[in-house]
């Protein structure tokens, strides 16, 4: 059996390429985009939770789909020869997106990935092991992934499968152990439709009055070095962040309420707003530490003159993430935001995946554009509050929150995504 | 002589420092029947220190019971170094009586307060309708106590369940759906068994 060298510096970052126009952000030929382990951890646990449907497998399949499609194109980059290339290739990126640290080894028969630093488990750690107890394994983004290196190596997507002999979240010891062996029968998996339907060209929008300067703050942060550090994790704005191939995101939504809705179609609008609470929670979390931070004082803060510009600064990291433009049309003080979305990473996906929807499928933005209005308005962040979990069930507790409705879809036939946030 | 039960507590949180909750709940429901906030933080969740409070009155008859099926809960204590937590159970009734106090404060001087609310407060507590709560509820209040993410929970048992959340917020259930939720609250919480019986 192959054992890996020491990981091989290769430059990663060179290889991301933004499209200042679009506002999309791609590594080897994928959409990329952040987000933070309250919204990895949310998303997954809603998709896992249903023992009538196989949550697990739509979550490890999707990751083994989209990443065995991003590897592809990184090992051609690099123009990798040998297996072991490859496989530091393959750590190097897991760890510089900031899902840990891991290293494989095995030849065409299988082997084994040795994840010494988790994203999942750590961030699960943090968020909730002071409070329940894990009896599963968490690491199912990593178990396909480790499933797509060998694929790739080895043959081709599908002709392997992977498990997880040991969680370091359920064993409360470090390192976690996943085992990779050739699948009896290769399995018809679907390789990523990378950028997806990407937009002809920007749209002219209308921005609301405003003296934040969004491409300013789009240049800033895009220049910001966010990459995995020694444990192979983004420690920023006070969350773990991953530079997540966006596809696995859109891939697992889908197909979870697409399964709700063949196996429990009368659950199916729970699913869905258990998925607008990962986008919530997501942004409540890593906007509010953004909006707390030294960057955001440095780069946003001396453009602000009123309230509303807090939520035009908002919109405007959130245009700087990859999840394409982001702009606020409208802000009525403590009352509503009148949001457009050109070119949604989500609707770029659906609308290359799926044929048109007759219903709108932003649920990711449905949850994010109301958090913005609740983070400025009833959490009151310019007062920096500690963003606690006591805080956040006090925000819903004390009622009167925003919530988002999508009255324009790019993936209806619009021209954009257009979203309402209000207290109604 | 104070006449209600908001006259007592008021009454004995007085004239002693270190007071910082004085209350009557039901443990049975995990409720607050009355209270006296003293803390200085207005937005001192009341409903959770009741709720936890009851968790701990039912934990400790459960304790109790191992060593004497015939006795009943009297006194309980607990807290952290910077506050004690003092409570009595009101005799063959599901309420109790709860001081919170810093640590500081003598319990010599809190007892006789917390004995003199218990002896007063008797007259003035509301007839007990119903000792036996109904099970889906007792579940489904447990759930939202000690579960992750409270405001979300009765989504995620809907989903864990196939129970319409509606269904569970109003926790009438059929017998069929009690195990099904048992097990959902069990693997939310990760543990092998809930202290709530079937």
């Amino acid at each position: 059996m192959l054992e890996q060298p020491q990981i091989k510096e290769i430059d990663i970052p060179e290889n991301i390429v933004i499209d200042k126009e679009r506002k999309l952000v791609s590594l080897y030929g994928e959409p990329v985009i952040f987000h933070c382990h309250h919204y990895n951890l949310f998303l997954q646990q809603t998709i896992s939770d249903p023992p009538f449907i196989n949550g697990i497998e739509i979550l490890q399949d999707s990751s083994q789909e989209i990443n065995f499609s991003q590897l592809k194109n990184a090992f051609e980059t690099h123009k990798a020869q040998s297996i072991e290339e490859k496989f530091a290739i393959a750590s190097a990126l897991f760890k510089f997106q900031g899902f840990g640290i891991i290293s494989f080894s095995g030849d065409e028969t299988g082997g084994t990935a040795n994840l010494t630093s988790s994203h999942y488990a750590q961030g699960w750690t943090s968020k909730y092991a002071s409070q329940i107890q894990r009896s599963k394994p968490i690491d199912h983004f990593a178990v396909g992934f480790a499933a797509a290196v060998f694929d790739v190596i080895f043959a081709d997507l599908g002709h392997f499968t992977a498990i997880e002999e040991s969680c370091s979240a359920v064993t409360k010891t470090p390192g976690c152990t996943i085992q990779i062996s050739k699948a009896p029968v290769p399995r018809k998996l679907e390789p990523s439709p990378g950028m997806g339907k990407l937009t002809d060209a920007p749209i002219e929008l209308p921005r609301g009055e405003t003296n934040v300067d969004y491409e300013a703050v789009n240049e800033a942060l895009w220049g910001l070095p966010l990459a995995g550090d020694d444990d192979g994790l983004i420690r920023a704005f006070n969350v773990l962040l991953t530079h997540m191939p966006s596809n696995y995101y859109n891939r697992i939504q889908y197909r979870f309420v697409e399964e709700l809705r063949q196996v429990h179609p009368d659950l199916c609008n729970v699913g869905k707003e258990l998925i607008r609470e990962s986008g919530h929670v997501c942004v409540f979390y890593t906007f509010g530490n953004i909006m707390e931070s030294v960057e955001w004082e440095a780069v946003v803060q001396p453009m602000i003159k009123n309230d509303t510009d807090w939520v035009h600064g908002g919109f405007a990291v959130a245009s700087s993430l990859g999840w394409g433009r982001w702009d606020a049309l409208e802000v009525e003080s403590d009352k509503s935001v009148r949001v457009a979305i050109d070119g949604n990473y989500e609707t770029n996906y659906h609308m290359a995946t799926y044929d048109q929807a007759t219903d709108a499928r932003c649920f990711f933005a449905q949850g994010a554009i109301p958090a913005m209005m609740n983070i400025v308005y009833n959490g009151k962040i310019q007062e920096k509050p500690e963003l606690t979990e006591v805080f956040y069930e006090r925000l819903f507790k004390q009622g009167n929150v925003f919530h988002a409705r999508e009255i324009k879809a790019r993936e209806k036939g619009d021209p954009y995504c257009e979203f309402i946030a209000d207290r109604n | 002589m104070p006449q209600n039960l908001d006259q007592i507590l008021e009454v004995y949180s007085q004239g002693l420092d270190g007071i910082h909750v004085v209350l009557v709940g039901n443990s049975s429901e995990g409720t607050v029947l009355a209270a006296n906030n003293c803390s200085g933080k207005d937005d001192l969740d009341i409903d959770a220190v009741a709720a936890y409070a009851s968790d701990l009155i039912n934990a400790n008859e459960r304790f109790c019971h191992i060593f004497d099926p015939g006795t009943a809960v009297d006194f309980v204590l607990g807290g952290s170094k910077d506050n004690k937590l003092l409570m009595r159970a009101v005799p063959n009734t599901p309420y109790f009586v709860v001081f919170v106090v810093d640590s500081r404060t003598a319990m010599k001087e809190v007892l006789p307060r917390l004995n003199k609310v218990l002896k007063e407060s008797k007259a003035t507590l509301p007839a007990i309708v119903s000792e036996e709560k109904n099970k889906a509820q007792a579940l489904v209040e447990y759930a939202k106590r000690y579960a992750p993410d409270p405001t979300f929970v009765l989504m995620r048992l809907a989903l864990k369940t196939g129970i319409a959340p509606n269904r569970l917020e109003r926790a009438e259930l059929e017998d069929s759906e009690l195990q099904p939720l048992y097990d959902g609250i069990k693997d939310i919480l990760g543990i092998d068994r809930l202290p709530i019986s079937l």
